[in-house]
């Protein structure tokens, strides 16, 4: 199949789930459900004949969720569901939280890779979480002999999702990271907790515009409108976390970290939710007649201290801007993701962010941040923003645990 | 009340500040529910009620009405007449739909027409700000919450919308449904649940999953559905109808007064609606007809009832105030005749379970309902033919996850008026009868109606045909695990305590009469709120039974460390609580003529031992207790002066002054020990517990002869605290449990074993050598931690109490809180 002759890799469909607050409307679904959810739903956006994609790129950071799911074969199981052809491979990647830019990358990597190395030209990718099933795990070693499989009754039981917010070789937390961080670059905590008001404001506002109330905004989320497991009908057209609160609310939480910048009130809230998007080659999209408006100009990923991981947009951005010779004022919107908001706040100091331009319909700290998916609702989010606003560059970033950073930029090409 | 409480549970904590934050409710509709609903807000809340209609006349009728009222009150001296005049003024008559913009719910009781209601929706999403407003409710029969929601074009109010169903008359009528359907949010579906049960003090049926109709309009429905095809004459009418005054009424009379309309609109709806796999769905739909001939032409004919114009429906109807049917419609020559009796040697079997029963004409037993179910006579054949596929349908309910045996036990019992709930009847048929013999029971029905399609349609049991064809019935399951009752019952009363859950397989409390709240893993303080308001929350066997497994819950909790203290509260405004139910425990209101029937010794000592025996044990028990109340009578003073604290909420209120010969407004006693002008003494202890409380004869007797109002049991001492606000002594009574509930388990047990002796030095001495042992009170090296150690973290206090011997006090049997099977708290 003919490629473009320059790489150019355009978004022909994108979607995303809203994000369940936990134990939520969302909780009964696995991963690979709401990924199916968000996948069919990007594939009909598209127009794509499912059978014309040539490969699946999936994301998924908390496995075996309970009870009984088959997290490990969630890419594969993801693509037989949408209709993938059989022959389809399907490829499970994982950068934390940057896993859902990176099925992204990967797509962008694979399509742009000349076709005697690689023809696929049509690639869908999709990341999902769902936080309310994390398990608890055992941790006690097998015995060796016919003891292998034996249950251990007395193990340590582990929460995995509190196992994954320490970093233990850098001997550091992710909450203590963002409070790190933020502290070195001057932000308070009545910045903290400002911004978490904000967020929440925007996030409602946004809802209150979507295009489930009569409004155009928030395109890029569809209604979850299905059976649940247990056969019950579930419906979800809105970000189920934000809420009405006030600076008096969050600001008397207490804080967790050592400059007490981080406190329940203005970190993420953990979620659930999915979102997928179909990337292509623009001249196959342009044979199958898909939607090209949306062309994928960088990305960057890079490596930060971890002991201050929340910083990772920064020379991540820098970065895909450098690659994309733009500078930073040449960006209309950004989707910057906010693990904390301390750490967003870090990440808008050093940059120089004009705020009315950042996360303008609230960020993870009101709607959540449910790991993988995340990286695609960014994508997702900024791309149909730019598109309301008909402006021309958008960019989404995140940070990664551990010290990592992930930035990809987006064109508008309706726009001149 | 006019406040609610979480009573403990954070995540409902915002859910109740948003509802105590309510100030002003706009009702939909002047009609009889209008008024009802707006009658009980005004009673029972200080809000502001708009009451809105698109007919003038409709909003006169309603004013005139609420003042009749309110006149009928200040005449009874319940009220006075400045009281009158607040209620007056905090209600807006209008027909203009922006007066609804600052409502706080909005309530739509006008409709079952969906067409109307989708414009009425269609106004208030201009009018209202879906992100201010707490709830959107509507009033239906037969659609479910998403049907109606989906009248919404905007996201928003789908969410903020609940079907809410009263009946009527709402204002006396216990029973609310409250059904969420998948738009509606968790906190939506809390509120209104919240709201139904603490400010409008029902019993709410809480339905997470839409059901056209809640649990009780399919059964009524279906009562009267399911024989209206048989009907062609007047005799047809009478006998089919009459079937099922062995269980409530006839549902063709009720028709009648309610008016049919709501009937043919939601069998015209329920026709075309109904989930293919419902099991009466037939009843609505047959050859293109949502009912028989005969119903159209009477809706056509405007014979719709005692409120037509000529006063026809089923029956035609007397003229007056209290109007009685005096003629039979006979579908076959469209006029009417006179009621013939029911045959007594086609359906003898009614007539002798009603002999049996000791009731003229009238079943009350579930063991009458067998016996016709299983007679050869025309009664028998009824009984299978008609009323077995609803009992399966309710079965069919549960299967599907739907609804609750308890739920439907309820709805039946108290929105239906059933005499014996339609689970109870399962329960006692599986019980009599085996669950195969059941089976066997319907099987013969088939027989009996294998020309019937529709029939053999709604009697499968084994998943082999009709809508039901691979969905074997709940009672394949039921054998499969061995369970042979839905319900548990009391193991003093044998009332319904517990209800099995298809989705935890086990029996889980579930209290018509109390509400019971689980305690927090931090506070570790259950609440047991008397729940029946409508009734003073009296004590009758079914109170008795289910507190009585309420509270082996909270000791079960108690020895696995999860609860140290308990909240005793009451539902509805004035938290009263009145003693044992008289009319009950004395089998009925006796004639005036005969005099009183003497209660029988051996049961009025049963009913005083079940109780005492109860309270003894929550007086007894190692878990703290206080109770917070306002008015108590009998035996409802008597059950406070068993618990550790009393708090007390100030009353007042219009009493008769005896010398002045009027009434007076001023504060009403809240210990209130009437028994002896009554020619009884207290059975629940009262003076024996007062005495032990430490009360000499003085005040006693100033306790039985002239009452106590709050202020006066608080400088006495009998109160251990005093309120204005109820919801301000909910606080402070909670609070006091957490603090009571941190009590190390050994020391709580020997200080009321102690208090319960009185003195002996030389108990006293052991008892203090084995407090400080370790081996006999493991708890102390923790407690003492916390008095001694000044420098570092003291550890948390562990309360499980299992293998450890508390002094003075041994669990009882986990299987006391039910008749076979014990408490499970899930």
């Amino acid at each position: 199949m003919a490629k473009s002759e320059k790489s150019s890799v355009v978004i022909a469909g994108a979607a995303r789930t809203p994000i369940g607050i936990k134990c939520g409307t969302l909780s009964s679904f696995a991963p690979e459900d709401l990924a199916v959810l968000a996948a069919n739903e990007a594939i009909s956006r598209s127009g794509v004949n499912a059978e014309e994609i040539d490969a699946a790129i999936g994301a998924n950071v908390y496995q075996f969720t309970a009870p009984h799911t088959q997290d490990l074969y969630f890419p594969r199981n993801v693509g037989l569901r949408c209709g993938l052809r059989t022959e389809t491979p399907a490829l499970m990647v994982q950068r934390i939280c940057g896993s859902g830019m990176q099925t992204v990358i990967n797509a962008w990597q694979q399509i742009a890779m000349p076709p005697e190395l690689d023809d696929a030209s049509v690639i869908l990718c999709f990341a999902a979480e769902a936080m309310s099933r994390c398990p608890r795990i055992n941790r006690a070693p097998r015995r060796s002999g016919a003891e292998f499989w034996d249950f251990e009754q007395d193990g340590q039981v582990e929460d995995t999702i509190l196992a994954s917010l320490d970093h233990t070789l850098a001997d550091t937390s992710m909450m203590r990271t963002a409070d790190e961080y933020a502290a070195g670059v001057g932000v308070t905590r009545a910045e903290c907790d400002a911004f978490a008001v904000e967020s929440h404001s925007r996030a409602l506002a946004a809802a209150a515009q979507s295009h489930f109330n009569n409004g155009d905004g928030l395109r890029g989320m569809f209604a979850v409108d299905t059976t649940a497991p247990d056969g019950q009908p579930v419906y979800l057209a809105r970000d189920e976390s934000a809420r009405a609160t006030t600076l008096e609310t969050i600001s008397r939480l207490p804080g967790l970290t050592k400059n007490k910048l981080v406190s329940p009130g203005n970190a993420s809230e953990i979620g659930d939710g999915a979102g997928a998007i179909v990337a292509a080659d623009r001249a196959r999209a342009e044979a199958l007649g898909l939607p090209c408006q949306f062309e994928l100009v960088s990305y960057g990923v890079a490596g930060v201290e971890p002991r201050i991981m929340g910083q990772g947009p920064v020379p991540s951005i820098e970065q895909a801007l450098a690659r994309a010779g733009l500078k930073k004022d040449d960006i209309d919107l950004w989707e910057i993701n906010e693990a904390f908001a301390a750490q967003y706040l870090g990440v808008e100091k050093e940059l120089g962010l004009d705020r009315s331009t950042v996360n303008v319909n609230g960020g993870a700290v009101a709607i959540g941040h449910p790991l993988a998916a995340t990286g695609v609702r960014l994508i997702t989010d900024v791309m149909y923003e730019m598109d309301r606003r008909g402006v021309k560059y958008g960019c989404a970033s995140a940070c990664i645990g551990g010290g990592q950073g992930a930035a990809v930029i987006l064109r508008n090409t309706a726009v001149k | 009340m006019k406040r609610a409480f979480a009573f403990g549970d954070k995540q409902l904590a915002p859910v109740v500040a948003r509802v105590n934050a309510i100030k002003r409710v706009a009702v939909i509709g002047a009609g009889t529910m209008g008024q009802g609903i707006a009658i009980d807000l005004l009673q029972k809340t200080d809000y502001h009620v708009v009451l809105l209609d698109v007919l003038p006349e409709a909003l006169k009728r309603a004013e005139a009405s609420l003042a009749a009222l309110w006149d009928g009150q200040v005449k009874g001296a319940r009220i006075r007449p400045e009281d009158a005049q607040l209620l007056t003024s905090r209600v807006t008559y209008t027909q203009d739909y922006d007066d609804l913009g600052s409502a706080d719910i909005i309530w739509e009781v006008a409709t079952e027409r969906a067409a109307i209601k989708a414009k009425i929706f269609e106004q208030i999403e201009q009018c209202a700000d879906p992100a201010s407003i707490a709830a959107v409710f509507s009033n239906t029969s037969s659609h479910t919450t998403a049907e109606l929601a989906e009248l919404f074009s905007k996201s928003a109010f789908r969410e903020k919308f609940l079907t809410v169903h009263g009946y009527f008359p709402f204002e006396s009528n216990r029973l609310l449904d409250v059904m969420k359907g998948k738009y509606a949010s968790r906190d939506t579906y809390a509120l209104g649940v919240v709201f139904g049960d603490q400010i409008l003090e029902k019993t709410v049926i809480a339905l997470p999953h839409d059901l056209h109709g809640y649990v009780t309009d399919p059964i009524f429905q279906g009562m009267g559905a399911i024989v209206s095809w048989d009907i062609h004459t007047a005799d047809d009418l009478m006998h089919l109808g009459g079937l099922w005054e062995m269980f409530t009424a006839n549902p063709f009379t009720v028709l009648d007064q309610t008016g049919h309309m709501p009937y043919t609109e939601s069998s015209r709806h329920l026709g075309q609606a109904l989930p293919t796999d419902n099991r009466l769905r037939s009843l609505y739909e047959r050859n293109g007809k949502y009912y028989p001939d005969y119903i159209e032409k009477l809706e056509k004919n405007g014979d719709t009832g005692v409120n037509s114009a000529r006063r026809l429906g089923f029956f035609s109807w007397s003229e007056g105030p209290r109007s009685k049917p005096e003629c039979v419609y006979d579908a076959a020559s469209g006029s009417y005749v006179p009621m013939n009796e029911i045959s007594r040697s086609a359906y003898w079997s009614i007539f002798e379970a009603a002999q049996n029963d000791g009731r003229d004409g009238k079943i009350k037993s579930a063991d009458s309902l067998l016996f016709v179910a299983r007679a050869d006579d025309e009664g028998g054949k009824a009984f299978r033919r008609y009323v077995l596929p609803i009992c399966l349908y309710a079965l069919d309910v549960i299967q599907d996850g739907l609804a609750t045996a308890g739920q439907i036990n309820v709805s039946t019992r108290a929105g239906l008026r059933f005499k014996v709930g339609l689970i109870e009847l399962i329960d006692h048929m599986i019980g009599e009868m085996t669950i195969d013999g059941l089976l066997d029971l319907a099987r013969r029905a088939q027989e009996e109606n294998a020309d019937d399609e529709y029939m053999l349609d709604m009697l499968d049991v084994d998943g082999q045909r009709g809508p039901r064809k691979g969905k074997p019935c709940l009672l394949h399951d039921l054998k499969k695990r061995n369970v042979t009752h839905l319900l548990g019952y009391g193991s003093n009363y044998k009332t319904p305590v517990a209800e099995w859950s298809i989705t935890s397989r086990q029996y889980e409390g579930f209290y018509p009469e109390l509400k019971f709240y689980a305690p927090s893993a931090k506070d570790r303080v259950a609440s047991i709120v008397f729940n029946c308001p409508m009734r003073g929350n009296v004590f009758n066997k079914a109170a008795i039974d289910q507190l009585n497994h309420a509270y082996h819950r909270v000791l079960d909790l108690h020895q696995r460390g999860l609860c140290g203290g308990v909240l005793f509260s009451a539902a509805g405004t004035g938290m009263r609580m009145l003693g044992a139910d008289a009319r009950e425990f004395n089998h009925g209101w006796f004639e005036r003529s005969k005099g009183y029937v003497p209660l029988q010794g051996d049961q009025a000592r049963q009913s005083s031992q079940c109780a005492v025996d109860l309270f003894r044990m929550i007086q007894t028990s190692p878990v703290a207790s206080i109770g917070v109340f306002g008015e108590k009578w009998g035996g409802g003073a008597e059950f406070t002066y068993y618990l550790d604290l009393r708090y007390d909420v100030r009353q007042e209120g219009l009493a008769f002054d005896t010398l002045d010969r009027q009434m007076v407004y001023g504060p009403k006693a809240t210990y209130n020990q009437p028994e002896l002008d009554y020619a009884i003494l207290p059975g629940f202890g009262a003076a024996g517990e007062l005495k032990r409380l430490g009360f000499g004869d003085s005040i006693a007797f100033e306790v039985f002869d002239q009452g106590m109002t709050a202020d006066r049991a608080y400088q006495v001492g009998l109160s251990n605290g005093v309120f204005d606000e109820e919801l301000d002594a909910l606080h402070r009574g909670y609070e006091r449990a957490r603090l009571m509930a941190k009590d190390a388990p050994y020391s709580r047990a020997l200080f009321k074993k102690q208090m319960a002796r009185g003195i002996d030095d030389t108990a006293l001495a052991d008892e203090t050598a084995a407090v400080f042992d370790p081996h006999e009170n493991p708890y102390v090296s923790i407690g003492l931690l916390a008095l001694l150690d000044r420098g570092g973290r003291v550890p948390k206090m562990n309360y499980q109490t299992s293998g450890i011997p508390l002094p003075g006090w041994t669990y009882p049997d986990s299987a006391g809180g039910m008749a076979d099977g014990g408490p499970r708290d899930a």
